[in-house]
């Protein structure tokens, strides 16, 4: 299993589509960087702010978590990005016909996905990492409004979208296991990361609200808006329930693609 | 020579096509095995079945003697070139044969050298396998294939497409494998001609059944050209038969079956008539392995 596991870390370094989805993240960094700009460091909101009271200041200060969620949770950029590069990964040596020579290796399939899902869950780890701390020291030399603050707000929301992240590239992996297609893997990827089905959830969650006289909001448990609307400020139970959808749709969606590639015969 | 590989009436059925019915093939150690087939027979399917690339609807088969669940390690021993080499076309030959050689372990960048002259493919640097020709690649999956220095190769269809100077090539690879390397393979092809200078043993699989398997000897012995005779009377041509000196013959239903001097149907008619028997139908059988095969499978005009 972890020759494997070195096998993927070993052909992902090497293909091209690695360096040009990084290309394109790095440049997507600037663009965003100039949106916090207009948006943080512009005249029109300095005088704004300079005539607020202190309690309203946060409203004009750029915090470690909203950097955070700026770049990575509500950025459609990012989380395309992740979902392309989790698609090519996962079809990389189906689509090349190489996983002939790594499947007929092995009697049983479950070492092979679990490696394969490991070297993904590592790229895409890697890139959370060093990604995040680029977003959050450009923010903090770039930006003037930056300010310092709110570091365990900070700490508890890198992990737990973390989690969340890693949730959504293995059902990524699962829906790309499924199709067997890079195009249609990559739409569902793409739609999932780009917000379209938050809005049917929230439309779904509203109607479940109204038919029961409830402020149950069934969209928590849908794990695209539950990692795109956390935020560590929300307190502990969001933290947890967060945690726990993330959880619950990794396991589920891990036990998906190790049962769809014991069924499935390999078609390349 | 002991048993390679074993099939037990394995079959693979899609919905309600069979697309392999009941085969029970047998590959020695050290031979080649021909897979002799029409696209579509199920050449690809069975092979992919044993590659562990597709599960058997019902029968079982054994690589080196172990039935069932067979170990990784038994598993490393085989070889695969099914359909298209699998290889990452952005990659050169080299980084292909090291990727599955960190699948599988090895370390050893002068045994992927070795390799890589071994098939000649030494000079070719960093050249991306999207720039190779056809013949460059099946002789890199074929290298891929050996990574694991394995005791039995599946090669399925491997000089498909080829040009004669590639179908050289692989040809003269498949041989030296053989012979330098000795390693059993089963070679697939619809190109009878082709596995009919390689192959030692065959399998004619036709629609999904294994329609006959006989070594190469046998299945010669069996394409020996035969001469049809039916007369007006079997019982006296017999006599007449015997006469001319001709003693290799049956009867076989309502007619003769000469494999002695088959080709002197002439005479044999001439030497007839002058005893009054009168030859009522007479034909030459069985001349080539092709004749044979579409005998067996009825009659087809091309393979």
């Amino acid at each position: 299993m972890f020759n494997i596991f070195k096998m993927h870390m070993y052909r992902v370094t090497r293909a091209t589509s690695t360096y040009v989805l990084l290309g394109v993240l790095a440049a997507s960094i600037f663009m965003s960087l100039g949106i916090l700009f207009i948006v943080y460091d512009n005249p029109l909101t300095s005088a704004i702010s300079l005539s607020m009271s202190g309690e309203s200041m946060d409203l004009f200060s750029l915090t470690p978590p909203t950097v955070h969620q700026f770049f990575i949770q509500t950025s459609n950029t990012y989380l395309i990005l992740v979902s392309i590069f989790s698609v090519i990964f996962a079809n990389c040596d189906f689509t090349r016909g190489f996983a002939k020579n790594t499947y007929s290796m092995f009697e049983s399939r479950r070492p092979l996905v679990f490696a394969k899902w490991l070297s993904l869950v590592t790229c895409v780890s890697i890139c959370y990492i060093v990604y995040s701390f680029i977003c959050l020291g450009l923010s903090a030399v770039c930006i003037k409004a930056f300010v310092s603050t709110k570091w365990t707000e900070y700490i508890v929301g890198f992990f737990v979208v973390y989690l969340c992240l890693i949730s959504l590239v293995t059902m990524v992996f699962w829906i790309t296991t499924l199709f067997k297609s890079p195009s249609g893997g990559m739409v569902i990827g793409i739609l999932i990361s780009s917000g379209t089905f938050v809005l049917v959830e929230l439309l779904i969650s509203g109607a479940v609200a109204r038919t029961f006289h409830t402020d149950f909001l069934l969209a928590n448990y849908f794990l695209d808006y539950a990692f795109m609307s956390y935020s560590a400020g929300m307190g502990t139970v969001a933290t947890v329930r967060t945690i726990f959808v993330a959880l619950a749709y990794m396991a589920l969606a891990l036990t998906m693609t190790v049962f769809l590639a014991d069924r499935k015969d390999v078609h390349v | 020579m002991s048993i390679i590989l074993a099939t037990d009436r394995i079959t693979k059925a899609y919905g309600s096509k069979l697309a392999v019915n009941q085969v029970s093939i047998h590959v020695e150690r050290g031979e080649v095995y021909g897979l002799i087939g029409r696209n579509g027979a199920g050449k690809t399917t069975l092979l992919k079945m044993i590659a562990n690339l597709a599960t058997p609807t019902t029968g079982s088969f054994a690589i080196f003697d172990a039935y069932g669940n067979v170990s990784a390690e038994m598993r490393s021993k085989v070889g695969v070139l099914i359909e298209d080499p699998g290889v990452f076309q952005n990659l050169s030959a080299f980084q292909n044969l090291k990727a599955k050689a960190i699948a599988s372990g090895i370390k050893n960048d002068q045994y992927l050298n070795d390799l890589l002259a071994f098939v000649g493919l030494y000079g070719v640097g960093k050249k991306p396998v999207k720039n190779f020709s056809l013949g460059m690649r099946q002789r890199l999956g074929i290298a891929i294939a050996m990574v694991n220095e394995p005791e039995l190769l599946l090669l399925d269809e491997p000089i498909n497409g080829l040009d004669p100077q590639g179908i050289a090539e692989v040809r003269n690879l498949i041989h030296r494998l053989c012979t330098e390397k000795h390693i059993s393979i089963i070679i697939s092809s619809h190109i009878l001609e082709e596995l009919s200078r390689v192959a030692n043993r065959y399998g004619i699989i036709h629609n999904g059944i294994l329609m006959a398997e006989a070594t190469k000897d046998e299945l010669l012995s069996r394409c020996v050209p035969r001469l049809f005779l039916k007369t007006s009377d079997n019982n006296a041509a017999q006599i007449v038969i015997r006469e001319i000196g001709i003693n290799d013959f049956s009867v076989v239903g309502d007619h003769l079956e000469i494999r002695e001097r088959a080709t002197e149907g002439g005479a044999i008619s001439m030497a007839l008539a002058q005893k009054g028997i009168q030859t009522l139908e007479m034909r030459t059988e069985g001349q080539s392995l092709e004749d044979y095969y579409f005998h067996l499978t009825g009659g087809a005009t091309y393979v």
